[in-house]
């Protein structure tokens, strides 16, 4: 009897050690299932407020800002676009497809503090906002002068102080002093070599924007190694040339191409509209009691050579269609076309100033 | 017998705190259901009024719609009425799949209040079956050169955003 009892005393401890073990297993499992859940959900949060942070700053234009995300400094933000298809995300993680907003920003970014800044694309009506995305631990070094250096400078200053590290007066001292990542901007012809202070670091990046063409390097063993041809800058020339600007901001080669596409596929959207328009204007001015209907009418398609429908529909439109093809592979060249139509619309739409103009 | 009566009587007290256990888990998982279920809505909402103000902010932005000034900066909040005629046809036709991708589910409207009372629809994709929409309204200045200078070509009117979910 006494050794029955003993025996059913150790079966009932074996039965409760058992049972036990499985409830911890089991709200251990849950506990575990609800940690990766909840670290998913919030990688999807992130990348959600970041892409909203960036589609607000995005659109509205000539716009800077710094959104403060100390919350985020364990985390890469991967800027991604290649072969057409752009997205934003954690890596390794979660992303999201960017397929409208052209984003020129560095690859990867970790950091504090994000800074971005939207300028208008003009050809020679708005296109859309090309959106800049830097951090305030990635350090820009300009090398050369000209206008176009004095233009960066002021363009680059913010009412809040100077967060973005641009370095315009550094007098040779490159120094990456802690920082995530440096990126040298040419204003004129780049060296074979790597400036010193930036030898042996691994994020150092460069663009040089010296003529009408911008060509990418990266850091290898000391020297700059070319990324890709040189690519002709699809802007008309001026100042706040957003496609130069995006320039100094885009990772590489193919992140600057891909995203410069974006902006040529709206291209032919916006123009499609602005055809509607001028079809409008054209109409109204066949009417003689039309304000100024005589010299709007003149300019807009009597006027030789080059009158502003003919310009449009002739020589505009057509290379639009070629410069979207091409551009889809890789060749940036055709669009160079595109713009002597665009500066004689540009003239042309100056001209229009005591009639309605086309934009 | 004595013995028989007493593990009876442990068989229905375990049986007893097993049921009380279940039921109480049951509990939890029901008011975990419902709290989810609450929560998930909430963050629905907050989603597509979040979607609502990014759609307002975009049209308002529509580089296809505003009040281009030439090489000057665009008028704001102003819709130019000469390219809403046009902007329509492109962003439903040709290409809608574009446009779907910038707006997807929603119908854009202007609304023109005054002078004279006018609609248009500039965008409109309502979601198949869909049962809840979310609408908000942002008052506009319309721009339409070819009325005459005694009608004024500037008018007054409202944008509205009907975001479905």
């Amino acid at each position: 009897m006494e050794k029955k009892a003993q025996l059913q005393l150790t079966f009932n401890w074996i039965y409760i050690l058992i049972a036990g073990v499985v409830i911890l297993l089991f709200f251990v499992g849950i506990i575990l299932k609800g940690q990766t859940v909840a670290e998913q959900s919030l990688e999807q949060d992130i990348v959600r407020i970041v892409e909203s942070i960036l589609i607000g700053a995005g659109v509205s234009e000539n716009t800077k800002n710094f959104i403060d995300v100390s919350g985020l400094t364990d985390y890469i933000l991967e800027f991604k676009c290649e072969d057409d298809f752009a997205s934003l995300g954690i890596k390794g993680g979660a992303f999201k497809e960017i397929p409208i907003e052209p984003v020129f920003a560095p690859l990867e970014l970790r950091t504090s503090g994000l800074i971005l800044w939207s300028v208008p694309y003009e050809l020679p009506f708005k296109v859309i906002d090309l959106l800049m995305a830097t951090s305030v631990n990635t350090k820009y070094f300009v090398v050369g002068d000209g206008e176009f250096k004095e233009e960066l400078e002021k363009a680059v200053k913010f009412e809040q102080g100077d967060r973005v590290r641009f370095n315009f007066d550094f007098e040779g001292n490159f120094d990456l002093g802690g920082n995530y990542q440096a990126r040298v901007v040419y204003l004129e012809p780049i060296g074979s070599d790597v400036p010193g202070g930036l030898q042996g670091e691994e994020k150092v990046t460069a663009v040089d924007i010296s003529g009408r063409e911008i060509t990418y390097y990266t850091a290898v063993n000391g020297r700059w190694a070319a990324d890709g041809g040189a690519i002709p800058l699809i802007s008309l020339p001026g100042e706040k040339e957003a496609a130069k600007y995006a320039a100094i901001f885009a990772g590489n080669a193919e992140s600057y191409k891909c995203n410069m596409r974006k902006a040529f596929k709206r291209l032919e959207y916006v123009t499609k509209v602005y055809e509607g328009k001028l079809n409008e204007l054209l109409e109204y001015y066949e009417n003689p009691l039309a304000d100024n209907q005589q010299n709007c009418k003149f300019i807009l398609k009597e006027k030789k050579p080059d009158n502003m429908a003919d310009v449009f529909n002739f020589q505009f439109k057509s290379w639009i269609v070629g410069c979207k093809t091409e551009a889809r592979r890789e060749d940036f060249s055709y669009c160079v076309g595109l713009l002597e139509p665009a500066e004689k619309l540009r003239n042309l739409n100056e001209e229009l100033r005591s009639c309605i103009q086309l934009y | 017998m004595k013995q028989n009566r007493k593990a009876q009587i442990r068989m229905a007290e375990t049986i007893a705190v097993i049921f009380i256990f279940f039921v109480i888990i049951l509990f939890g998982i029901v008011f975990y259901y419902k709290y989810s279920e609450i929560t998930a809505k909430q963050e629905r909402e907050e989603l597509v009024e979040a979607k609502a103000t990014q759609i307002i902010l975009k049209t308002l932005f529509l580089p296809e719609v505003i009040c281009s000034r030439g090489e000057a900066e665009p008028l704001l909040t102003c819709f130019d009425l000469m390219k809403v005629r046009a902007a329509k046809n492109v962003m439903e036709d040709k290409f809608g799949e574009y446009y779907f991708n910038l707006f997807p589910y929603v119908t854009i409207t202007l609304t023109e209040v005054y002078p004279t009372e006018k609609e248009w629809v500039l965008y409109d994709k309502p979601k198949p079956e869909s049962k809840n929409k979310d609408v908000s309204h942002f008052i506009v200045t319309l721009k339409d050169e070819m009325r005459s200078s005694k009608e004024g070509i500037f008018s007054f009117g409202y944008l509205t955003v009907e975001v479905y979910s």
